[in-house]
């Protein structure tokens, strides 16, 4: 997988743009913690849910996502410096579902996300030049974005699959 | 795994038309023709003894069929089953490893398969489990080792599999042995051939006679009296990835992680991602953590990722080694579970078979790395792969992913292997008669 990485100054996060043609947005948000407030903006997520599962590299974690339990929060500690990618991948089919992986820096107050542009694949992949000792929340959703209406809350649902994986960024 | 007593390595002559034509009869996919002689094929010089009496590969590595309706199911042994000295696989024990139903592993990786639904699947009778090259008999550790799955009669087995392992002594792994012998033979002398699902429990069902004759041999011998390790892969990344782990059992009943090897001290498991492309070993990183202990001639890692392994910084030479590494891998003479990593054994097959022959086009160049099996107890034809799953990825040397059976050269290796050493040192072929 062809990797491209563009470092953003203020973050310190890397943003990766996906072969699989994902789309990718950075932003400062200091409304996570704003959890009850239903939001519109493009960024309106469901209640959230903490699994509180540590993520280790290299290692799969597969759940469900229910409607009404809301988008997920994962957690992962770099132990090391070093680069890695946060992956998140949902079975390709659903016509209505969109995925999506949010990393959160909370130190740095600062976040960064991926959403899905390839159906196909629906794979969503996020590299981040993480730090040894810093923390990050790992936020997965598949929404289905058309029930947003009349501020209602968005709708997350169906199976996907999670990790965080080191990853070589000097081709030998 | 013994291969050899030192009694029978002297005085060989080696027959080397004899050699060339038994190797390529035995050889594994992508076997060269011409076969060095290895330990295994130092018996060629001795006629074929195929006698009744003597174990088969079929007698020391048996796979249940899976069932094919309710009635069937409860054929297959379970979990609770009563055996030597308690329950066959005591509860309290896995969940202790394990922990309570539903308890997510290292990561975030799935839980263990729920206790009460496992079923023994298949069953091995080692008697020198993970010895390597000659050994003194009393050291060795003899072994049943069984299988569990969760079994359901619609969709087969659930792509998990626990393995148990159960010590006992050299006396009641030949009374075991010979009591499976003694099931066979009380149905027909026909040989069974090569390894499969056993066919005559294949015929009876699983509840006839021979399923519950060689369940009876196996719950006498082994049980919670003799419980000495398990393991456990599970699946996840959405049926991409598997996980491996497992527990030692002390003698005093604790508990505790067992090593893997080549893998950084301490590591709690080892995982195999094969990557979301169909049919491609595309998983970055394939193996975590990867086997930086093991040799270079042994390392095959590289090829579990096929668009890596073609990139021009790997080397032309790197690729064969690695290629020749899952030949020598599969080859009871030269490894064992304790020298390699439980990944790099289960995925010898698929990244040889997608990856080395389909994607690079390689076959086998140092002879010295495919197992040769000994034509005296073993047949050419009790040798053939009988259950590759070819249809994906498939990571089950023994046992079922669905309604498929998975055979891996590895298992077959060692049945050979042990059928040689069981006949020649156990069950005393050798002796005059």
């Amino acid at each position: 997988m062809l990797r491209s990485l563009i470092r953003t100054a203020t973050l310190g996060l890397v943003v990766s743009a996906c072969a699989f043609g994902c789309g990718v947005d950075t932003e400062d948000d200091d409304n996570d913690s704003a959890e009850d407030a239903v939001r519109t903006d493009q960024d309106s997520l469901d209640r959230p849910t903490d699994t509180k599962i540590n993520l280790e590299p290299g290692l799969w974690h597969d759940n469900k996502l229910v409607p009404g339990e809301g988008w997920h929060v994962y957690h992962f500690t770099a132990k090391t410096d070093g680069y890695v990618a946060f992956q998140m991948q949902a079975p390709p089919g659903h016509p209505n579902l969109w995925s999506y992986l949010r990393i959160v820096d909370k130190a740095n107050n600062s976040q960064i996300w991926a959403g899905v542009g390839n159906k196909k694949t629906n794979l969503c992949d996020v590299i981040v030049n993480a730090e040894a000792g810093k923390s990050y929340d790992v936020i997965v959703t598949s929404q289905e974005n058309s029930l947003l209406v009349g501020n209602q809350r968005q709708q997350t649902d169906g199976p996907y699959t999670v990790a965080v994986s080191p990853v070589d960024v000097v081709f030998p | 795994m013994i291969r050899t007593n030192p009694l029978f390595r002297s005085n060989l002559a080696l027959l080397a038309s004899v050699l060339v034509a038994l190797a390529a009869a035995c050889a594994p996919a992508g076997e060269t023709e011409d076969v060095d002689a290895d330990e295994g094929a130092q018996s060629e010089q001795r006629p074929p003894d195929l006698r009744p009496e003597l174990a088969q590969v079929n007698d020391v590595s048996v796979l249940y069929p899976l069932a094919k309706n309710t009635d069937e199911l409860e054929g297959l042994l379970s979990s609770s089953a009563e055996a030597l000295g308690g329950s066959l696989l005591p509860k309290a024990v896995y969940e202790k490893a394990f922990g309570a139903p539903g308890t997510l592993q290292t990561g975030g990786t799935p839980a263990a398969p729920p206790h009460a639904g496992l079923r023994v699947v298949a069953a091995r009778f080692d008697p020198c489990f993970g010895a390597i090259g000659p050994t003194n008999d009393a050291t060795c550790v003899n072994q049943i080792r069984l299988i569990f799955q969760t079994v359901k009669v619609d969709t087969g087995a659930d792509d998990t599999a626990i393995h148990a392992f159960y010590t006992l002594s050299r006396e009641a792994l030949k009374d075991a042995v010979q009591e499976v012998i003694a099931v066979r033979r009380a149905r027909s002398d026909e040989r069974l051939g090569a390894l499969a699902p056993h066919p005559l429990i294949e015929s009876e069902g699983l509840r006839g006679a021979t399923a519950k004759a060689i369940s009876a041999v196996i719950t006498k011998h082994a049980g919670a009296a003799n419980l000495s390790r398990f393991t456990v892969f599970t699946t996840s990344g959405l049926g991409t990835a598997w996980n491996f782990t497992g527990f030692d059992i002390s003698p005093s009943g604790d508990v505790v992680r067992a090593p893997i090897a080549n893998v950084p001290g301490g590591a709690p498991m080892v995982a195999f991602f094969a990557g979301f492309r169909p049919g491609e070993l595309s998983g970055e990183p394939p193996f975590t953590p990867a086997a930086t202990g093991a040799k270079p001639e042994d390392d095959m890692q590289v090829l579990g990722n096929g668009a890596w392994v073609a990139r021009s910084s790997v080397s032309a030479e790197k690729r064969q080694a690695a290629f020749d590494a899952t030949f020598r891998i599969e080859n009871p003479n030269l490894h064992s579970p304790d020298t390699i990593d439980c990944a790099s054994c289960h995925a010898a097959e698929p990244a040889r078979r997608i990856v080395g022959e389909g994607k690079l086009g390689l076959t086998l160049k140092d002879r010295r790395a495919a197992f040769v099996a000994s034509t005296e107890f073993v047949p050419a034809a009790d040798m053939k792969l009988t259950s590759i799953d070819t249809s994906g990825i498939d990571v089950h040397m023994f046992s079922y992913k669905g309604k498929v059976a998975s055979i891996h050269p590895r298992t077959v290796n060692e049945s050979a292997a042990v059928v040689a050493y069981l006949n020649a040192n156990v069950l005393d072929a050798r002796r005059p008669r």
